[in-house]
């Protein structure tokens, strides 16, 4: 059996909600029922036969080939397997995933990983805003699991993060683990805006500094702390991979104390 | 008088409704937005949205969304002006916003003393501006101005949090005894009243200033009062949060109201980046707006002004609620909507009109293609 694939015929004009297209919903339907599966948002009613080519027959692997920034919610609520896009991904990609993994090779747009409760995201490239974040309305962002950006992520990365781990290679703009429950961001760039703005726990490494500390969070002076070495060897070898902050001296803020104030950040020294 | 007009030339109200209704019967996903009119008209505006499978948002609603976003989050202490004329003893200006779009809010509180609460009526009321620019209120009346950037805004209302739940500070732009200062001023009020425009604080920046009051009422009486530079944008997320369980940012596209606040804004998808082929564009109140659509799309205009049809692939002149015809439209002092009369007879007709005339024309296509 090779995996199923889904091969894009061209540039969709309008955005499509693939959240149909994951291995429990897919397994056991024949090609006919796969093509006639409505993916688009408009009131075309476009199908996945309007849309791609389809080969392959293990549902179980998933490859979108080609990607588009209007692949929407790709793996969403999926529960276990693999899906690869081969390109970039819309909005929502992996939002409520409980297991499983999504590995993209291009850019993905807002609500990555959005309210999330396990498995492992990959993407090669950059991400939009409010990784891991909730939807408007939902109490928190993501619970668990892990996420992986090897390029730089949007706005609000981790906004409400309830549990698990985010990593982002790259620079965070504005104001990443904005809310914070609980759960730890690492940034291996800068962090624009003030980070962590609201935060009542959780712990966020800003191994390439920040561009604002808001007066709620207070030094603590130097952590050379052994945990750190521990975390950075674990990561290393699971699937978030090597971390800036191994082997790094770094000091420690507490906040934000405009409200809980058990947070903690992570700077170099 | 020249009501219509088709590729900029002047038509009849029958053929440019028919030609707004092919354009309309084509487009994958039509964006109607502007919105500036009355209630009747946001009503048509959702009708046809529903009929064509269209995008719904208000033109303005980016300067909306930092108070629809934070409320919806985490909840908020509104207060309606009325109330607050009558019970607040110490009013906090935060910013530099309500002094220009909010003057007429901050007159009605300058000239008035609180005369409900036990603790604040007959105390008089004073007033305390966080801003860069000094406030100037009427009557003589003083204000106490403690100069702070709207960039450091956020950053001090979150030490004053810290200050009254009892947590340590660090260092911030503005000193300590400013964050005491205003700390003392709003937990020793009998009922204080916080002014300020979302938009000049942002999302994150409006949640702290709403968990500021939502803090003081751990120990006294506290609210917040809007100040909002485009109140038909309110009135409009308003309706449509009664009309779709959304507050605006919604689309009809597969047959039930779906919202997404980043996908549906108005302004991403008049951008070359949103999907809409088509934009339908209600400007139908008094005073110019200049934000209408670029024309790389092709656009549907209703509008109360005059020399606005440039661009435009149909065009349709239309009375403006409250001055042509009577209306009901939301009134930012008054905190909810308002029944308005006409200041003058007109023969124009309504956007209600307009845009019931085209959801109509949409189910006579659809009835003859069938």
């Amino acid at each position: 059996m090779t995996g199923l694939t889904f091969r894009k015929k061209s540039e969709p004009q309008e955005r499509l909600d693939l959240s149909p297209l994951v291995p429990s919903r897919l397994k056991g339907l024949t090609r006919k029922d796969m093509a006639g599966v409505v993916v688009g948002t408009t009131r075309l009613r476009l199908t996945v036969g309007d849309l791609f080519d389809i080969s392959g027959d293990d549902a179980a692997e998933i490859c979108f080939e080609g990607g588009s920034p209007r692949f929407d919610r790709i793996g969403e609520a999926m529960d276990a397997g693999e899906i690869r896009v081969d390109g970039d991904a819309g909005n929502r990609l992996g939002r409520a995933m409980s297991g499983g993994r999504i590995t993209v090779e291009g850019s993905v747009g807002g609500h990555a990983g959005s309210a999330m409760s396990g498995g492992v995201i990959r993407i090669a490239g950059d991400c939009g805003e409010r990784l891991g974040g909730p939807l408007a309305g939902e109490m928190a962002g993501i619970k668990g699991g892990t996420i992986v950006v090897a390029g730089k992520a949007g706005p609000r990365a981790g906004d409400r993060m309830r549990r698990g781990v985010i990593s982002i290679m790259g620079d965070a703009e504005d104001d990443v683990g904005s809310r914070m429950i609980a759960g730890s961001i690492i940034v291996g760039g800068r962090a624009g805006g003030t980070p962590g703005r609201l935060m009542k726990r959780g712990t966020l490494f800003l191994c390439g500094g920040a561009e604002h500390l808001a007066p709620t969070f207070l030094d603590n002076g130097p952590a050379d702390l052994l945990i750190f070495s521990v975390m950075a060897r674990e990561f290393s070898k699971g699937v978030v991979g090597p971390v800036g902050f191994d082997g790094m001296a770094m000091r420690r803020l507490g906040g934000d104390t405009a409200v809980l104030g058990l947070g903690e950040i992570f700077l170099p020294l | 008088m020249e009501t219509a007009w088709i590729d900029g030339k002047p038509a009849s109200l029958e053929e440019a409704l028919r030609a707004a209704g092919t354009l309309l019967g084509k487009a994958r996903q039509p964006l109607v937005t502007g919105l500036r009119t009355d209630v009747a008209g946001v009503r048509a505006a959702f009708l046809l949205a529903l009929r064509a499978g269209g995008i719904v948002d208000h033109a303005k609603s980016a300067g909306l969304y930092p108070f629809i976003a934070a409320a919806r989050d985490g909840g908020a202490f509104l207060a309606a002006p009325g109330e607050m004329r009558r019970r607040a003893d110490r009013v906090l200006i935060v910013g530099d916003e309500p002094a220009t779009i909010g003057a007429d809010l901050l007159r009605m509180l300058a000239e008035t003393t609180p005369d409900l609460g036990v603790r604040s009526r007959g105390a008089g009321r004073s007033f305390m501006a966080v801003s860069r620019q000094t406030v100037t209120l009427p009557g003589g009346v003083e204000s106490d101005h403690l100069d702070c950037a709207s960039d450091d805004v956020v950053d001090l209302l979150g030490m004053v949090r810290a200050k009254l739940g009892g947590r340590r500070v660090g260092e911030g732009a503005v000193g300590d005894e400013v964050v005491e200062t205003v700390a003392r001023f709003l937990s020793e009020a009998g009922f204080a009243a916080i002014i300020f425009s979302p938009s000049e604080f942002g999302e994150i920046g409006t949640e702290q200033i709403f968990g500021l009051a939502e803090d003081l009422n751990q120990t006294t009486r506290a609210s917040t009062l809007l100040v909002v530079a485009d109140p038909d944008a309110l009135g409009a997320a308003l309706q449509a949060t009664w009309t779709s369980g959304f507050p605006l940012r919604i689309s009809h596209g597969r047959g039930e109201w779906e919202h997404d606040p980043a996908l549906f804004s108005s302004e991403r998808q008049i951008a070359k980046e949103g999907e809409a082929d088509v934009v339908v564009y209600v400007d139908a109140l008094a005073g110019a707006d200049t934000s209408l659509p670029p024309p790389e799309k092709p656009t549907i205009l209703i509008a109360a002004g005059s020399g606005q049809t440039s661009g435009a692939k149909v065009a349709f002149k239309v009375g403006a609620a409250g001055r042509d015809h009577d209306g009901v439209l939301y009134n930012a002092r008054f905190g909810d909507f308002v029944a308005t009369s006409a200041e003058t007879k007109s023969e124009l007709p309504t956007a209600a009109g307009i845009l019931d005339a085209l959801a109509s024309q949409l189910g006579e296509n659809a009835e003859k293609a069938a």
